[in-house]
């Protein structure tokens, strides 16, 4: 029997509802819905697919390994820059301490900078701190440190 | 939360900068999905195993995405590759499926047995692309037929329509192949 486009649009309607119901988790007896033949069945095979859930236990162990899969975050200069300056704004005894002695404070308190970076901090005077601070950031790009 | 446009795209920017909180937000929201879609094209007892490959690879490639396309169509392009690959692997090893020996029942298969599993993943990867697409996004991924139509950028009613005719062909490959494990056994 031919089939026109316009009985077609209406068969591809039904099965559009009927994946609704499934979907909606109503239960559909296929044999009742002969226009759409074994269309509806099939449909109803694959719907079963979609069922599927992964194992909590997989879920959690496979998020750790992809976690971990992530490349790390790239550190970059201003960011542990930052840090120290934070740091040498808000902790009076380690700034005292910095200025008395810049490498081993950085050490002593974990900071793990680069010699042409320690060089640049050690420009820093504790007088003039705030305007240091001002043009940290073209000092910075001039020396190429960016 | 609700999942938005604008909220995926600053996770995946967080991300894309290293962070895990971030990676594991993306990821709780596509693991089913993903997970589903690989279930819908490969063995029950591999389909973990390529989840893991595919998540593997989003999280080492998360960096080289770009938002000027969908993040959802490039991690199925992921999963579409490792499905691939995990057949092509395969082939080396079984030329063909034995659908007569995986005839036992599957006690915590939603298919009525692992055959017939075999057989719909078989059609499902033999369909066109096209076909296979709206299949997976309708029922696998669970899209109502609405965001169907705007995730392939055509109108409602081309959607179902698109989808029958999916399912159709889906059908026809049932019953071919059917034939084929009839006639040979």
């Amino acid at each position: 029997m031919m089939v026109t486009k316009k009985d077609e649009q209406a068969l591809a309607g039904k099965l559009a509802d009927l994946t609704d119901r499934l979907f909606e988790g109503e239960e559909v007896n296929v044999e009742k819905l002969d226009q759409l033949g074994d269309l509806a069945e099939t449909v109803q095979r694959l719907h079963a697919a979609s069922q599927a859930t992964p194992d909590p236990a997989f879920a959690i162990r496979l998020r750790n390994l992809a976690m971990a899969a992530l490349p790390k975050k790239k550190e970059t200069l201003s960011e542990r820059l930052q840090e120290v300056i934070n740091r040498l704004i808000g902790d009076e005894e380690f700034r005292t301490s910095f200025f008395a002695s810049p490498e081993a404070t950085l050490q002593r308190a974990g900071f793990q900078l680069s010699p042409a970076e320690i060089a640049a901090l050690k420009e820093m005077e504790p007088e003039n701190l705030e305007e240091w601070l001002t043009d940290l950031d073209e000092r910075i790009s001039k020396s190429g440190l960016l | 939360m609700t999942w938005t446009p604008e909220h995926e795209a600053k996770l995946i920017e967080a991300a894309q900068q290293g962070d895990q909180t971030a990676f594991g937000e993306i990821y709780d929201h596509y693991l089913t999905k993903v997970y589903r879609r690989v279930y819908a094209l490969v063995p029950e007892t591999d389909v973990e195993d390529v989840t893991q490959e595919v998540f593997i690879s989003v999280a080492r490639s998360i960096g080289g995405f770009r938002s000027s396309s969908s993040f959802s169509t490039w991690l199925y392009r992921i999963v579409k590759r490792r499905v691939a690959d995990y057949y092509r692997k395969r082939e080396r090893q079984v030329k063909q499926v034995d659908l007569e020996k995986a005839g036992q029942t599957a006690d915590e298969s939603p298919f009525e047995n692992i055959a017939d599993a075999l057989l719909l993943q078989q059609a499902l990867r033999a369909l066109p692309e096209s076909h296979r697409e709206i299949i997976l996004l309708r029922l696998a991924e669970g899209l109502p037929f609405q965001e169907v139509a705007d995730r392939l950028d055509i109108k409602l009613g081309a959607a179902k329509l698109r989808f029958y005719r999916a399912v159709e062909a889906c059908q026809g490959k049932i019953v071919e192949f059917n034939a084929e494990v009839t006639f040979s056994g």
